[in-house]
């Protein structure tokens, strides 16, 4: 999860790519706008969504397939089930065994991962060129025609509810799993992607089966694809794998929108071999077509999205508490988190949350001045280019704009407001977006140690044994 | 193991294969040279594709330079770097790059400290005058210096107190490697963190950080004549300073089987298996990269397909071979399910390793093993990042970046009979470490896992 952290927050960002033929040759100018390249949209007959996007530096390809279903459409108590059908579509088809389908494409060094989040699944493999054929047909044979196995969904089951023990063991691949089951409680988005122990335990072969018959349709799904090829060619080679699939979207069911939630609400999870405090601190924020997010964006960097951010200087540089400070804004398609994340060792647990309060009270009492924002804008813009660099990411990038209902020219417009941030504007996304006196904090820790100064933040502190089982 | 200055901010680099079958012709990577007066040695591939630059420099100084009492110390150095010299003091470094639209890290391992630049084509200039700053005129301001320390030690908490896998593995790397500087950790034991002077900073800068003992690698939106002149401007005219000391402890052959156990709060076990191998300049180095693809690499792996798929005796399976300057580990990891004992699954992990001996591979696995580690060199070579430091550990640890064109041929001889032999050579129970991390209940470790003087 880690990792993803400043992912999300460019992901949030979204601002200008590669002009395409245009290079930059000033070395003095501001910065050039960069610019999403252009990509070809194609609707095939049979309801699918086809994105081409050439790219020649390499002699390879990526693909991401992505539905417009993600963890919210689990049957309720079922949650994992959308993550475990991703997960199984290798593990057998019409003509091959799991170990067949491993077999083929190890053998041609192809990457595979097929994962699930809230809103969307997305399935995606990078090969060589050479290998495209190949490639397509395990990919079509896996996504048209799985068979779902009973003793490879058993297993499956046994292994994603063991690797969730696992995780248990490391606080920071949990710590935001119980951070939105505290902040959004039943809603759809409290409730785990990838399950936990006991839902996975009540889902049966059936609920598999029926998910992908539901979910795994051409009406409901986009194919990206990126890299060195001709684009009609590859157009003609994809209706050949997947024009046989048929199917329609299945019905939407929109997530209700939260309101940020009032008050202060404080859980501590009791990790008793943790020699530091893992906190998150935050509220409900944007979704990822909010107007706003370009000047959110900026002040964001400014707070929590880079090194020099006013969180991570308080933390990190002048206090010396953390390794790292970091805030956030989850995207989704209805009103996903805003986080703050930090940690510290056992000592200065209630310090470094006080100094956290302190940061945030800070924003919305001095806001940014015209020259960090200045900074801000110029660091987005310079940091753009890497993000939409390579044939992984431009696919994946093309999937979510499509998933999302965002044009390319919208997502370069948004841009381009990022970079007419004013100081009247960054204080409206202060007051409006950035939580103030109402929060929810999550911290893992060892509690004999701290949970005297957990309790100070809230009139009544909720408590959980790490291994108890859910989140 | 790679020690980031700032884990949670870019996904980097931290496995590195090094697998360099070459796809491209020598002359595709068009890599320019000049070594500058001070011996610093520059190389730059101009790659207009995005109007960026990765600026990146290798430091050949890492943990096997470091002695008991200052363990750590290069990956301090790692961020001290950052925190203020003459012209830029401190916080400036940071400001000035992220404010121009740049951005860092930095990681390092045992045999190097590497400072990762990226940047819009208009801050060349800019970041010479940022990187000749600090390599000249670091400071070391004592507050700045404690707060750091701080920094440092939960950096190791997170990495390593509170990260069960790499816990053990520093377990493991004491216990197999007695008497080489391998014997500890890149981030240093919690004591000498705690206790290293300024003296011993300043002792350890004069050895290390002079751009003699550097080389520094430009890949993007330049030109390499500029480059060139700007390394002349701002790095030449910095003096040479001697080279940290030779390391001359030569790890004693193992003469059997060594066992190491961490029994902490945990829910579920880990095994882990060390086993001597040849530094990345030795033998078998090409070998050993196809070794580690048979066994763990994809589903179809042997390990992966044994003890995972079938026999459902663990949740995962990896294994780690580094480049590296002396000969360290090769390692393979297995996470038991719940209720597999962890000796079940080690045996288990075993009884494949002895069929790959006895019976070796065959043709078709093997090519399998090469489509595997060639399609993942591609990958390491299409963002200028990674690229920029592909040619950089080339050329520091395998002594010159003009040997990847003879890397696919590396590939290519590596036969059946040799991963046989390989595999007999260094999989020999007298030349193993085992470590084993057992988990204790909730309430034993309430009492007895207080971090020791936190």
């Amino acid at each position: 999860m880690t990792r993803n952290l400043f992912k999300m927050i460019f992901s949030a960002v979204m601002v200008v790519a590669l002009t395409a033929g245009s290079k930059a040759q000033s070395a003095a100018a501001p910065a050039q706008v960069f610019q999403l390249p252009a990509f070809q949209h194609v609707k095939l007959p049979n309801g699918l969504t086809l994105l081409l996007l050439e790219k020649h530096e390499l002699p390879m390809i990526s693909i991401d397939l992505a539905l417009r279903s993600g963890s919210v459409t689990d049957p309720q108590g079922k949650e994992g089930a959308a993550s475990l059908t991703a997960s199984l579509l290798r593990k057998g088809t019409s003509t091959r065994n799991s170990e067949q389908v491993s077999a083929d494409l190890d053998f041609i060094g192809m990457q595979y991962d097929a994962r699930v989040d809230q809103d969307s699944t997305h399935i995606s493999a990078d090969f060589l060129k050479k290998d495209l054929d190949s490639a397509l047909a395990i990919l079509g044979d896996v996504v048209l025609h799985p068979t779902f196995p009973d003793d490879e969904v058993k297993k499956k089951i046994a292994q994603q509810q063991d690797s969730i023990k696992a995780a248990k063991d490391n606080a920071g691949q949990v710590m935001q799993l119980y951070f939105m089951k505290f902040l959004y409680g039943d809603h759809p988005y409290g409730r785990p992607a990838n399950g936990d122990e006991r839902s996975l335990a009540a889902i049966s072969r059936d609920d598999i089966a029926s998910f992908y018959r539901e979910h795994y349709t051409p009406g409901n799904a986009v194919i990206a694809v990126s890299g060195d090829f001709d684009s009609a060619a590859m157009q003609s080679k994809i209706s050949q794998a997947f024009g046989s699939w048929s199917g329609k979207a299945p019905a939407a069911k929109p997530v209700p929108a939260l309101k940020p939630v009032s008050g202060k609400r404080v859980l501590l999870v009791d990790k008793p071999d943790a020699t530091q405090t893992y906190f998150m601190i935050g509220n409900i924020g944007i979704t990822e077509t909010n107007p706003d997010r370009g000047p959110i964006s900026v002040v964001n960097t400014l707070y929590g999205g880079r090194f020099t951010s006013l969180f991570n200087e308080e933390l990190r540089i002048k206090s010396g508490y953390s390794y790292g400070a970091f805030s956030f804004f989850n995207e989704l398609k209805s009103p996903g988190p805003f986080i703050m994340y930090t940690f510290t060792k056992n000592a200065t647990t209630g310090p470094a949350i006080d100094k956290s309060f302190e940061v945030l009270a800070r924003l919305h009492k001095d806001g940014f001045t015209p020259e960090e924002l200045a900074s801000a804008k110029t660091y987005i813009n310079g940091s753009l280019p890497p993000q939409y660099e390579t044939t992984p990411q431009l696919a994946r990038t093309m999937t979510d704009l499509e998933l999302a209902g965002i044009t390319r020219e919208q997502f370069n417009q948004n841009l381009v407001k990022a970079q007419g941030t004013t100081e009247a504007d960054s204080r409206r996304m202060i007051d409006t977006y950035f939580p103030n006196q109402d929060f929810v904090m999550v911290m893992i820790g060892k509690a004999s140690e701290i949970q005297k100064i957990a309790a100070k933040y809230a009139p009544n502190l909720a408590t959980k044994k790490i291994s108890d089982p859910g989140f | 193991m790679n020690h980031p200055r700032l884990q949670l901010r870019t996904p980097l680099l931290a496995v590195i294969f090094a697998i360099f079958v070459l796809p491209l012709s020598a002359q595709n990577f068009n890599i320019q040279e000049r070594t500058l007066k001070n011996g610093m040695k520059v190389l730059v591939q101009e790659d207009p594709s995005i109007p960026n630059v990765a600026l990146y420099t290798f430091f050949r100084v890492g943990s096997r330079n470091e002695h008991e009492g200052i363990t750590g110390l290069s990956h301090f150095f790692e961020h001290m770097m950052f925190n203020g010299a003459k012209k830029y003091g401190p916080g400036q470094f940071d400001k000035a790059m992220e404010g121009a639209g740049g951005s860092n890290n930095a990681y390092t391992s045992n045999d190097l400290t590497v400072y990762q630049d990226w940047f819009p084509n208009s801050d060349l200039e800019l970041i010479f005058d940022l990187e000749s700053d600090r390599v000249q005129n670091l400071a070391f301001d004592p507050k700045i210096v404690e707060s750091e320390r701080q920094v440092v030690y939960s950096e190791r908490r997170l990495s390593v107190d509170n990260n069960n896998f790499n816990l053990l593995d520093e377990q493991l790397e004491a216990a197999a490697i007695m008497a080489h500087p391998y014997h500890w950790s890149v981030i240093g034991w919690p004591s000498d963190i705690e206790k290293w002077t300024l003296d011993d900073l300043k002792t350890y800068f004069a050895k290390g950080y002079s751009p003699s003992n550097a080389t520094m690698v430009v890949v993007g939106d330049v030109k390499a004549d500029n480059v060139f002149r700007l390394a002349e401007k701002y790095m030449e005219p910095i003096p040479a300073h001697d080279p940290p000391p030779p390391v001359r402890t030569v790890e004693p052959k193992q003469l059997g089987e060594r066992r190491v156990s961490v029994h902490k709060f945990a829910q579920l076990p880990i095994v882990e298996i060390g086993y001597h191998v040849p530094q990345a300049q030795g033998p078998d180095y090409y070998t050993l990269e196809l070794l580690q693809a048979l066994l763990t690499t994809g589903e179809s792996s042997r390990l992966y397909r044994s003890l995972v798929d079938q026999q459902q005796l663990a949740i995962r399976v990896q294994s780690s071979h580094d480049a590296t300057i002396d000969p360290y580990l090769f390692t393979l990891t297995v996470q038991p399910r719940q209720g597999v004992a962890p000796e079940k699954a080690e045996q288990a992990l075993y009884a494949e390793v002895e069929k790959l001996k006895a019976s070796g591979v065959d043709e078709h696995e093997l090519q399998k093993a090469k489509n595997q580690v060639i399609s993942s060199y591609y990958r390491s070579l299409r963002s200028i990042n990674r690229r920029a430091n592909v040619i950089g550990r080339y050329q520091v640890l395998f002594g010159d970046y003009n040997k990847l064109a003879n890397v696919e041929q590396e590939y290519n001889k590596v036969t059946a009979a040799d991963i046989q032999r390989a595999a007999k050579e260094y999989f020999d129970v007298n030349n193993r470490t085992v470590a084993t991390l057992i988990p204790t209940a909730q309430d034993a470790s309430d009492k007895g896992a207080a971090e020791g003087k936190q």
